[in-house]
């Protein structure tokens, strides 16, 4: 009996530890009721540290080789964590060949960078540090710059007991870009119920979005407003970036680029993987042509007319997908 | 840290020599064996940063020069494998990454097997979960971290066409060859014995048979990026591939 009693004792504290680090991580990472659960790595579970750590890493220009730039630098909160610059300049002024990528709602994301060639935050984490138009930094170097700072060295101690290595700081970092969440938008508050939010101009935009004619849902699917599939769509007819056939080799991807979400849509700009496009205007101008041809153009690029009115209600539709609270939100700004 | 790396090396040598064998007999004899890796140019060895001719190119440097062997093993005459590495990296800005010394088991071999890069697991690893002294690490920079992949081969330098290096009109050349599709295996022939006293190999790369080898010629000149990518694919292809026929070992 007694052994019964203890095996219950041992399995209700498990179940409270479980129920606790639940708990935490909820509290680490608020999600918007209408999100699903986020799917942490087994082997990087978040706790409010590591996501403190990785929030000073993400802004630390230490980062880089000539120390001029951090993460922060190309992808700026207030720009929903994009960049405003055609194409971002990394250490020694050095110039990237994309425009940045937005960092919204990451942890819910399986493929990154363009080419769609990555499947985890944490090894997307890499290539910016090592790039020579980026911060062009041998990881080695880096933890030894870590290793030198008493207060790096301190917070891995506590974070991570251990030393910085290359696997722990992404894993800070990660756990940092994991609690970007952008959830609360007009259009979130929409679809949890509160059909006030949108107006009718916006409603008639979102109509636009969803209609057979435009075709936008197809690619810009889901919750997160993208496939996580890679399309081209007829930007160019040549192949200045070879986009995911640059990885795959095969010509049926030459061109494509991984569909990006359009959350927050409105203070992303320059658009596409090259920043070519300005404006939401001229954006939806070039859909409209149906892109130029090239052999590998997505079928879903198709021409469409649109009047000036319509125009500006898919844009106002697009605009309602503006979360203030997450540009604006204290907890990922620079600690530093 | 970089001289760990030969650390590395040398301990999983030392483990696979007596490890890997099926039954080893409770006391194998083993003898140092020292293996060197030499670029050279008609014969004659060049160091990185060494200014030479190269056909009607007046002047050539190589700067960077580094690769994968993996899967490394020593065939005996008896046909037996002792395996020496399951990867190992090759880089000239350093001699601890050209010069191996290591215990092997005493016997007659007659070749050096490898594949030269990564098979595909190894070229699909995740570099963080490797301490930096491994050759997959992202330390030696041969990560190609945007595609979850390696490059094979780093070979990179400066041409001059008709004057001296220095010039506006300088021909920087860069080759990274790294894909799945590139991935072969070689034999090396070379007769050796491990006895009780050192024995040394030399595993020379030819840099003429690089451009000129029997999977064509590399104009250094107008083919002088090779990325792996879908335009370069074929600059890359013949540099692999001309890169291991360029491979030789001898005794000395």
């Amino acid at each position: 009996v007694k052994m019964k009693i203890h095996a219950v004792h041992n399995a209700l504290l498990i179940i409270a530890g479980l129920l606790f680090f639940t708990a935490c991580r909820q509290n680490t990472v608020q999600t918007p009721s209408n999100f699903p659960k986020i799917p942490f790595p087994e082997d990087n579970p978040i706790t409010q540290a590591k996501v403190d750590l990785g929030r000073k890493l993400f802004y630390e220009k230490a980062l880089s080789i000539d120390s001029s730039v951090s993460c922060g630098s190309c992808h700026i909160q207030k720009y929903a964590f994009a960049d405003t610059a055609t194409l971002s300049r990394g250490a020694h002024d050095s110039l990237g060949f994309r425009n940045s990528r937005a960092l919204i709602n990451p942890a819910y994301l399986i493929r990154f960078f363009g080419e769609g060639g990555v499947n985890s935050i944490e090894r997307a984490t890499i290539p910016p540090m090592q790039a020579e138009f980026e911060m062009n930094l041998n990881i080695a170097v880096l933890i030894s710059r870590l290793k030198a700072d008493a207060q790096y060295a301190k917070l891995f101690k506590k974070v991570f007991n251990s030393e910085p290595n290359h696997k722990n700081i992404l894993q800070a970092l990660s756990s940092f870009q994991r609690t970007l969440i952008s959830g609360n938008s007009k259009y979130d508050s929409y679809l949890r119920g509160d059909s006030s939010a949108l107006s009718e101009i916006e409603k008639r935009g979102l109509v636009l979005f969803k209609s057979e004619k435009l075709n936008c849902k197809t690619c810009h699917s889901g919750l997160f407003f993208t496939d996580e599939n890679t399309y081209n769509i007829g930007l160019y007819s040549s192949n200045p970036d070879w986009g995911r056939g640059r990885l795959t080799l095969k010509a049926e991807d030459y061109g494509a680029f991984l569909t990006p979400t359009l959350r927050n849509i409105s203070v992303t700009a320059p658009y596409m993987h090259d920043g070519s496009l300005k404006t939401l205007e001229e954006v939806i101008d070039f859909y409209a042509t149906g892109g130029e041809n090239h052999p590998a153009k997505a079928d879903e690029i198709k021409p469409f007319e649109l009047s000036e009115i319509e125009k500006e209600e898919l844009i106002l539709f697009l605009e309602s997908l503006t979360d203030s609270t997450f540009i604006n939100n204290s907890k990922f700004s620079d600690p530093n | 840290m970089i001289k760990k790396a030969s650390f590395y090396f040398l301990l999983i040598i030392g483990g696979l020599v007596i490890g890997c064998k099926e039954d080893p007999p409770a006391a194998v004899p083993v003898g140092d064996v020292n293996i060197e890796f030499r670029l050279q140019k008609d014969g004659v060895n060049i160091a990185l940063e060494d200014v030479f001719a190269f056909d009607t190119i007046n002047q050539t440097t190589v700067k960077i020069l580094k690769f994968y062997l993996s899967h490394i093993n020593l065939k005996k005459t008896d046909g037996g494998m002792v395996k020496i590495s399951d990867v190992a990296i090759i880089d000239f800005s350093d001699t601890t990454f050209t010069n191996f010394s290591l215990k092997g088991e005493q016997a007659t071999y007659k070749s050096v097997e490898f594949g030269l890069g990564l098979d595909p697991t190894q070229n699909a690893s995740d570099p963080a979960s490797f301490t930096l002294d491994h050759p997959l690490s992202s330390f030696f920079g041969m990560y190609w971290s945007w595609g979850m992949k390696y490059r094979f081969i780093i070979m990179e330098g400066t041409s001059n066409e008709k004057l001296s290096l220095g010039g506006n009109d300088d021909v920087h050349f860069a080759y990274h060859p790294g894909a799945d599709d590139f991935y072969h295996s070689y034999t090396l022939p070379v007769n050796f014995t491990i006895s009780s006293s050192a024995t040394n190999i030399v595993i020379n790369i030819d840099f003429d048979t690089i451009f000129r080898g029997a999977a064509g010629s590399v104009d250094i000149i107008n083919e002088n990026q090779s990325h792996t990518t879908p335009d370069d694919y074929h600059i890359a292809e013949k540099m692999i591939l001309n890169f291991a026929e360029g491979l030789s070992a001898e005794v000395k």
